[in-house]
């Protein structure tokens, strides 16, 4: 009987050991930052040295960033030519798909193990700022001057530094299929207001049933709609930088009301039938058949969105305004930052490379346009002499420049304001909620989440 | 009508409603499978499923991932860290339901407990304590948290199935072995062991599966690309903003799963098997 009580103690203690193990070790983390995760030979199991390599010859740096295929290759290649021109450095490329990054950051974040050099996500980038998990730019080496300066404003945060570097210039785009708009005689690519839109719809649909004015989706209308239209009319975003909702409830349902009115008119093609694709509208068959006058993207997703229905002429479509407004509301946006980790041991050596990065013609070349249009003019009159400038991108960042409009980033892209705004697109475009329910919930969500972060 | 001619009548409908609903379960693998020869637009703008013509061009461009990784590496990353995961894993909890099945000791209740509880949290709450853990104890970026989560049944799932399995065993068997001379670990390994065995197999599995299909842990625990598993090198050439080519991705889908609808047609007798009987008491 013993025995078998021995036994039994020692699988309880294996069990309890194995739950509570955890909480001890807890507490050493913040102090260990895995400077042994980052070499690919490092052996997993070696891990009491905490690398000391600032005296040393040897300096690794980590780079994150998500992409596919052609990002990944033409990023690789100039991390090449960096480690060929400063042996002592290494970076270990961490590339991956957009499925998940964020969640990867933030838990690496919260055990101080991120890599060194981040590509941030462009709304994520002011609460990042503020969580204290990006290296102030303007205390770095990093050589701004080849950037515009106003379109730089964006990387402050509203403070007074620089906090990330964008990687590109793009904003909201209305990507249409000409054919169709003439054929329907829809002028979306001239100047006009919201309101024309339900016209043009009504017209589109009369031409051919099958046909809708616009493909929409979830994540991409919300910005499109709600974000831009707020701006027009208070000049502010939803919620400022010192944490108020400057949009009032009346405010919230006009802006409701007008996309309960897209999908009752059938403006916008049904939510339901469009849910499934996502951001990746170009993947609908109706899409890549040509049957929507207008997709509503981004300047950065214009080269997908047209190598999906080759045979359709595209244009750009000027971006719908208020008749009264604040200003123009849209605005020059970069696709994604990026940034150097707070904690890095090497910021000095992670600004080196990024201003080889930035401010190489060779790495210009390289890079092309996988970021978007080059954010300098340096580097866009070296993409234009190559040819590789894609003109129907490069004219949707003019006409995003030509609007004077202004950058919510902030509280407004924080995940959770996001996903409060989302959800009452969602309700209404499905029809669940009525402009005036939602309003009313948004506004209490919305206030419950400054509640919660603003202190 | 014979009897027998109306049983074989009876067969054949039988067997024509079962082929009709078994096509219908596998035809996304056929799809996928066929849309491997495809371009964008005949994935996106046809309903057809056979191709317009077939060329083994997009197996070729996907085996080479971005870097000049191949899926070579991404399947031995795979087997690397799936095979002994699922190995501890059954182990592992095979002894501690061993314990908590057959052995009376104090704070038995409370550490079962314990462990059912652990059962009800969302991964998405555990995986910042685990990423922690794991950091001080520097197994991240590799496979070595997965390893350390199977040799200590981390996975009350199985745990639980199997002290459920296991009570439906009688004791009377236990008491016989130890009249014959078998310690409790003998008893274990010669009595309980073989008739666990459609228990074990179906552990297995299922952990096998569920670890080889893994994408989110996967993504938390390792950074370096060079050691990214097969499900993880899918997503490397997946992106919003730049033009995908969707017949190399299904090219390489279908060969990740594959090894699993293989596992299933080698096990599928103990698979069957083990999900029968660990419905059944007594």
């Amino acid at each position: 009987m013993r025995k078998k009580n021995l036994l039994a103690l020692g699988l309880a203690a294996v069990l309890l050991g194995g739950l509570f193990a955890g909480c001890g070790n807890g507490a050493a983390t913040e102090t260990t930052t895995t400077n042994d995760t980052t070499t690919e030979e490092a052996d997993s199991t070696d891990q009491e040295e905490p690398a000391d390599t600032t005296n040393g010859e040897q300096i690794n740096l980590r780079f994150s960033w998500w992409g596919g295929e052609s990002r990944h290759e033409a990023t690789l290649a100039v991390i090449e030519a960096f480690e060929a021109e400063h042996p002592n450095i290494t970076i270990t490329p961490e590339f991956s798909s957009i499925d998940g990054y964020a969640a990867r950051l933030t838990t690496q974040f919260a055990s101080r193990t991120a890599p060194d050099i981040i590509q941030v996500e462009t709304g994520l980038g002011s609460e990042y700022q503020r969580q204290g998990v990006l290296k102030n730019l303007s205390e770095t080496d990093f050589d701004f001057s080849n950037f515009d300066e106003s379109f730089l404003e964006i990387a402050k945060f509203g403070t007074d530094s620089y906090w990330a570097i964008p990687t590109g210039m793009g904003g909201s785009a209305l990507i249409v299929n000409q054919d169709l708009a003439d054929a329907a005689g829809v002028p979306i690519t001239e100047p006009h207001e919201w309101e024309d839109w339900f016209e043009w719809g009504r017209l589109v649909r009369e031409y051919d049933p099958e046909a809708y004015l616009l493909s929409a989706s979830t994540p991409l209308a919300y910005a499109f709609i709600i974000r831009a239209m707020a701006r027009q009319m208070t000049g502010e975003a939803i919620v400022d930088r010192d944490f108020n909702l400057t949009l009032t409830e009346a405010q919230f349902e006009e802006i409701f009301d007008f996309i309960r009115r897209l999908y009752e008119e059938e403006v916008a093609a049904p939510a339901s039938y469009l849910a499934p694709f996502g951001e990746q509208l170009q993947q609908d068959p109706n899409w890549v058949a040509g049957r929507y006058v207008a997709a509503m993207g981004y300047s950065s997703s214009i080269e997908v969105f047209t190598a999906a229905a080759p045979d359709v002429t595209f244009a750009n479509g000027r971006l719908p305004l208020l008749p009264d407004r604040a200003n123009d509301g849209w605005v020059t946006e970069p696709p994604q930052f990026i940034g150097i980790y707070y904690y890095s041991e090497h910021p000095e050596e992670a600004a080196k490379f990024l201003n080889f990065f930035f401010n190489n013609a060779e790495s210009v070349r390289t890079l092309g346009l996988v970021r978007s249009i080059p954010p300098t003019a340096f580097a866009q009159e070296i993409i234009e002499g190559e040819g590789l400038l894609d003109p129907l991108m490069m004219e949707s960042v003019e006409i995003s420049l030509s609007y004077n409009g202004f950058s919510d980033g902030g509280p407004t892209t924080s995940a959770e304001v996001r996903a409060i705004l989302e959800s009452a697109f969602e309700d209404i475009a499905f029809g669940t909620l009525t402009p005036a329910d939602a309003a009313a919930r948004t506004v209490q969500q919305i206030e419950d989440f400054i509640a919660a972060n603003s202190n | 009508m014979s009897r027998k001619a109306k049983k074989t009548t009876k067969e054949i409908i039988m067997y024509i409603v079962l082929i009709i609903i078994g096509l219908f379960m596998i035809y996304p693998l056929i799809w996928m499978f066929f849309s491997s020869f495809k371009t964008n637009e005949e994935i996106f703008g046809s309903v057809a499923l056979l191709p317009q013509m077939f060329s083994l061009e997009p197996f070729i461009h996907g085996w080479t991932s971005a870097g000049g990784l191949t899926y070579a590496t991404f399947f031995r990353n795979s087997f690397v860290m799936v095979v002994p995961t699922t190995i501890f894993t059954v182990l592992s909890s095979t002894l501690v339901a061993y314990g908590f099945a057959r052995f009376h000791f104090r704070g038995k209740k409370l550490a079962f407990a314990i462990l059912l509880s652990t059962l009800m949290l969302p991964n998405a709450i555990v995986i910042i304590p685990r990423y922690t853990i794991f950091n001080s104890l520097g197994v991240l970026d590799g496979y070595g948290a997965f390893y350390l989560m199977s040799i200590l049944a981390c996975y009350p799932f199985f745990v639980y199935m199997l002290v459920q399995f296991m009570r439906g065993i009688p004791t009377d068997l236990d008491e016989s072995a130890y009249i014959d001379g078998c310690g409790t670990f003998k008893t274990l390994t010669l009595i309980l062991l073989p008739i666990l065995k459609p228990a074990l197999f179906s552990a297995g599995l299922f952990q096998f599966l569920w670890t080889y299909n893994d994408y989110f842990n996967s993504l938390i625990f390792i950074h370096s690309v060079s050691r990214f598993t097969a499900t993880m090198a899918l997503r490397l050439s997946l992106d919003a903003e730049s033009v995908v080519n969707w017949g190399s991705v299904m090219a390489m889908s279908f060969l990740v799963v594959l090894p699993l609808v293989i596992l299933f047609f080698v096990c599928q007798k103990y698979f069957v098997d083990g999900i029968a009987t660990t419905g059944l008491k007594g």
